[in-house]
């Protein structure tokens, strides 16, 4: 039984024909996609050396981001 | 409850709901900054400390990557809550790592690259989990501040008006919050028709669909009811 007399008012009510909209969604899917952009980085740059050669020569210290 | 007060009451709660929403903002952007200069300094030694003598020593391309580590983060923070912020290029890039290279001359110019890369990439990353986070949060915090603005007992315990009055606030509130974090959809900002609706329903208790599931209002800032069309437009966007 609809409860208003308008079909697209029941449309709305049972969310039908549309898209739903979660802008944290959004972020979050914007969070995933660098995330995994960072993993390639560090994964590029361990192809030519190790976790202490790049602390030594570069200060990053690759443990901070598994720890 | 006479019409000229309900208005009254849905532009307040607008504009408290909106203020609130500026100041949680605000507040949750500082601690975002100060964690992020935080863990620049756990990240990035600026020293390297031998451990069979103990002996320290400068790393100046640490210093460069931490300055560099911080100034990505902070205007990939800013982009994500919609303030003025710097654009990070590739030229950028390649000037920093020209530098390191000079400071570490015995590294490979490649490599000195890579590491850049691997820097920014990791502020771009922190920066977005921490805009994430700050959303998550508000969310939280919104619906709590709804509840607050509107408790049981307000309209003398009437629950028709005290749940509609929640619902505008945080309606209000997510608004704001999506204004400031970009991912805001066309066609979902609060308008002055939505509010004069809710100051219709609040005066007349009689609910009706003013938002759509999709989080888009069911009628236009006109006042005409939003179609298919409108929102087949915003789908294809």
């Amino acid at each position: 039984m609809s409860r208003y007399d308008d079909p697209d008012l029941n449309d709305l009510e049972e969310g039908q024909g549309e898209t739903s909209w979660n802008a944290l969604e959004v972020m979050r899917a914007r969070a995933e996609a660098s995330r995994t952009d960072r993993d390639e980085a560090i994964g590029t740059l361990r192809e030519s050396m190790t976790d202490d050669e790049i602390r030594d020569d570069f200060g990053i210290d690759l443990r901070e981001i598994e720890g | 409850m006479d019409l000229a007060v309900a208005e009254t009451i849905a532009s307040g709660t607008r504009d408290q709901a909106q203020q609130d929403a500026q100041n949680d903002l605000r507040e949750l952007r500082k601690q975002a900054v100060e964690a992020g200069r935080e863990r620049s300094r756990k990240l990035i030694k600026v020293t390297n400390i031998n451990q069979a003598t103990s002996v320290a020593r400068y790393n100046p391309a640490g210093r460069l990557l931490r300055d560099w580590y911080v100034h990505v983060y902070l205007n990939s923070l800013r982009a994500n809550l919609g303030e003025p912020a710097a654009v990070i290029d590739a030229q950028q890039l390649e000037d920093l790592a020209g530098l390191v290279h000079r400071v570490r001359p015995g590294s490979e110019p490649l490599k000195a690259l890579q590491a850049v890369g691997v820097v920014r990439s990791l502020a771009v990353d922190d920066a977005n989990s921490a805009a994430t986070t700050i959303v998550e949060r508000l969310q939280s915090i919104g619906a709590k501040r709804a509840v607050r603005h509107a408790p049981d007992e307000r309209f003398d315990g009437d629950a028709v008006r005290v749940h509609v009055s929640r619902h505008w606030y945080l309606r209000c509130f997510t608004a704001q919050v999506e204004v400031a974090t970009n991912p805001q959809q066309p066609l979902t900002g609060v308008t002055h028709v939505e509010q004069d609706l809710v100051a219709q329903t609040l005066a007349t208790r009689e609910v009706r669909p003013i938002i759509g599931r999709d989080g888009i209002p069911v009628v236009t800032v006109h006042n005409t009811r939003m179609n298919a069309v409108d929102r087949a437009l915003v789908a294809r966007r």
